[in-house]
């Protein structure tokens, strides 16, 4: 069994697209990280913002994040299952 | 006429040379072997500048003694200045390294060149080289036959390298059976007049053999046969590095300006160092002597005692000009430069930068921000808008309103001599470097520039028609017009103004262009209504309403161009970074969704305030 594991850790460090699965894996990562930070970011502006044309617009930024952060997470997921 | 000629007549006198002499044909062939091997040698270096040989110049280049350092340990590791030299101009021409930074490496790879003389008088001449030729033919030909690119690079390295030794051993062993037929030493030079004469003959035989390398390695052997004196020897060598600048301004020709100035530097400092050479030549007799002496090289060891005068006299012109780069590579860039012209003309395409892809791609995307700044230019003047109110922090709805005269311009000449220039060179440099042997990856990233470039001219073609009726409006037609064309020119200036930023930043443009593109759709969708609400109040004509519901479209295609451009020309170059971002980017109808919800949540919102 533990030599099987081991094949297969083998093979998944040999193949190509095992090692591009990966990196794009830790990318993903790293974007939703970024993109949790803006959306704090711009909720932070939100309560600060003096105008509605300005509230609006930030609104549309927070919505553009969190659709983008769920798709990533949907991404992560199929990459994890493959 | 003369190139037509110059071909057939070196054919016809090596025929007879070789007729008259088989000596002469096993030094001929010595050479050719050499020089087949410098190629084979330069094919294999190439399989490897796909990014570690980029990143070694982009990561040392920053202090000039780093480059410096750079040229001696690139040439010395490859044994060839001239791809030293070749991928310096690359770089130098697609505007990846400066031009300070591009002179130490070439002055340093005349240091490192000093050191082929090294290995030929150390070791080519003191053990039987040839037999280490034919292993190193062998593996190097059966590695060639392999698919990997790099084990076919590893394969030219080393048949490149048996080539070499093989024309050293017939080089010597020609010149051996030679000495016993004819002395050439007999028509040895002595004094100045020998050394200006045997200098220009050393110079006349790399330029006809394009490599001082070569002429080196003649050089050497001959001597070591006796058949040249060791002052004549000297003076050759002295040559060879004044011949060899003719190499690299035959390599800038295909250049751009920058390449051009690096080949007057190198000719500049070779010249200064032959004459330095040439006038302090007791002097450096006498060092070499006193150095031969303290390293223990043989007073009568000639072939060493010239690898010595080549480094010394190498280095004291490195010494001497050193000091000078920064002053040299000011006074280049004030003094050789294109001559003015009406037209765009490419500043960083040229065919020196084509030679290694990375280099190649670079160059690309530099023109294109290049190609990008005229048309940002010739947009933000279109709307008659100043750049610096879009680069600004200033409202743009402010500054679209204070407009009081239409900015006189010329769309079509503009777009005429600037933009469809520049994306004609453009596509054609794209086009032709994806006819080389490039890898998947570059030949991608190469289809997205050039549809980057395509976005350019959609916008300002778009940008024709729009200016066409705006500029005639703008001022004259009524307040609710005026107002429609306002909405239109802050729509524009805040997708450049938003691109202006993100690609100031290091942040992730991809997905921050998602919220440029939901901001057009909001302002695109109000534009509408607002017309729509015009000319249900009769407040606008038929033509008027005609008028602004096309404007409207090439507003719209105008924006959504630039931000197609920006997600293509801005975006991440890490292809994992790329790919991890196009799959959480919205789609366009994504986008809609969140624009319906946000209109129902707002029409919600009314419908509470309301009750």
């Amino acid at each position: 069994m533990k030599a099987k594991k081991l094949i297969a850790k083998m093979q998944a460090l040999l193949s190509k697209d095992e090692r591009d699965i990966a990196r794009q894996k830790k990318e993903i990562e790293k974007l939703l990280v970024a993109l949790e930070a803006k959306e704090q970011h711009f909720r932070h502006k939100l309560e600060l913002a003096d105008t509605d044309i300005e509230r609006e617009k930030l609104e549309r930024k927070i919505a553009v994040c969190n659709a983008q952060r769920q798709k990533g997470g949907q991404a992560l997921i199929s990459l994890q299952e493959d | 006429m003369l190139r037509n000629i110059l071909l057939p007549t070196i054919f016809g006198i090596l025929a007879y040379s070789f007729w008259v002499s088989p000596d002469f044909k096993t030094v001929a062939a010595g050479l050719s072997l050499f020089m087949f091997g410098m190629l084979s040698l330069e094919e294999g270096f190439k399989a490897f500048t796909g990014g570690t040989l980029e990143l070694l110049l982009r990561r040392f280049t920053d202090r000039q003694w780093k480059s410096i350092a750079l040229g001696v340990v690139s040439t010395t590791i490859m044994q060839s200045s001239s791809l030293v030299s070749l991928i310096t101009i690359s770089f130098l021409s697609a505007g990846l390294i400066k031009l300070a930074a591009g002179i130490g490496i070439i002055f340093g790879a005349n240091l490192g060149t000093t050191t082929g003389a090294w290995l030929v008088a150390g070791f080519g001449l003191k053990v039987k080289i040839s037999a280490y030729a034919m292993p190193l033919l062998t593996f190097g030909v059966l590695l060639i036959f392999q698919n990997s690119k790099k084990l076919k690079g590893i394969g030219h390295g080393l048949a490149g390298l048996g080539l070499l030794f093989l024309g050293i051993h017939f080089m010597k062993e020609g010149f051996d059976a030679f000495s016993e037929t004819i002395n050439l030493s007999s028509y040895a030079v002595d004094g100045y007049k020998g050394l200006f004469l045997f200098t220009a003959i050393g110079a006349a035989a790399t330029v006809i053999l394009q490599s001082s390398h070569a002429t080196l390695v003649l050089i050497i052997t001959a001597l070591a046969s006796g058949q040249i004196t060791y002052e004549n020897a000297m003076a050759l060598a002295i040559g060879a590095n004044v011949g060899t600048t003719i190499t690299a301004i035959i390599g800038s020709l295909s250049a751009n300006i920058e390449g051009k100035r690096l080949a007057v530097a190198h000719l500049i400092f070779n010249v200064t160092t032959g004459l330095l050479a040439i006038g302090l030549i007791s002097q450096l007799i006498a060092s070499v002597d006193l150095i031969s002496e303290y390293v223990g090289i043989r007073s009568d060891d000639y072939t060493l005692k010239i690898a010595v005068f080549h480094t010394l006299f190498n280095l004291l012109g490195l010494i001497i000009m050193v000091p000078f780069i920064n002053r040299l590579a000011t006074s280049l860039e004030q003094h050789v430069h294109l001559p003015k012209t009406d037209v765009a003309t490419p500043r960083y395409l040229s065919s020196a930068s084509m030679e290694v892809p990375a280099a190649a791609t670079e160059a690309v995307r530099k023109e294109l921000i290049n190609l990008y700044e005229y048309a940002f230019r010739l947009i933000a003047h279109g709307l008659s808008l100043h750049r610096g109110v879009i680069r600004s922090e200033q409202a743009l709805t402010e500054a679209a309103s204070a407009t009081r005269r239409v900015m006189d311009l010329d769309v079509d000449i503009y777009y005429e001599r600037y933009i469809k220039n520049l994306h004609g060179s453009i596509v054609d440099f794209i086009i032709r470097l994806q006819s080389t042997a490039i890898d998947e990856d570059t030949a991608h990233q190469l289809s997205e520039l050039r549809q980057a470039s395509i976005n350019i001219l959609e916008a300002v073609k778009a940008l024709k028609h729009l200016h066409k009726n705006m500029s005639r409006q703008l001022l004259t037609c009524g307040p609710n017009v005026r107002k429609q064309y306002d909405e239109m020119r802050v729509e524009i200036a805040s997708v450049m103004r938003e691109l202006e930023s993100l690609r100031q930043s290091d942040g992730d443009i991809i997905l921050s262009l998602d919220a440029a593109s939901l901001e057009l759709k909001q302002s695109d969708h109000q534009l509408n209504s607002g017309l729509d609400d015009l000319i249900r109040q009769g407040e606008v004509t038929q033509t008027q309403a005609t008028s602004l519901m096309n404007d409207g479209n090439y507003s719209r295609h105008l924006a959504e161009s630039l931000i197609a451009m920006g997600r293509r020309l801005f975006g991440a170059r890490k292809k994992a970074l790329s790919e991890a971002q196009r799959q959480m980017s919205l789609a366009d109808s994504e986008l809609d969704d969140l624009m319906n919800k946000a209109d129902l949540a707002r029409g919600n919102a009314l419908e509470d305030w309301k009750s």
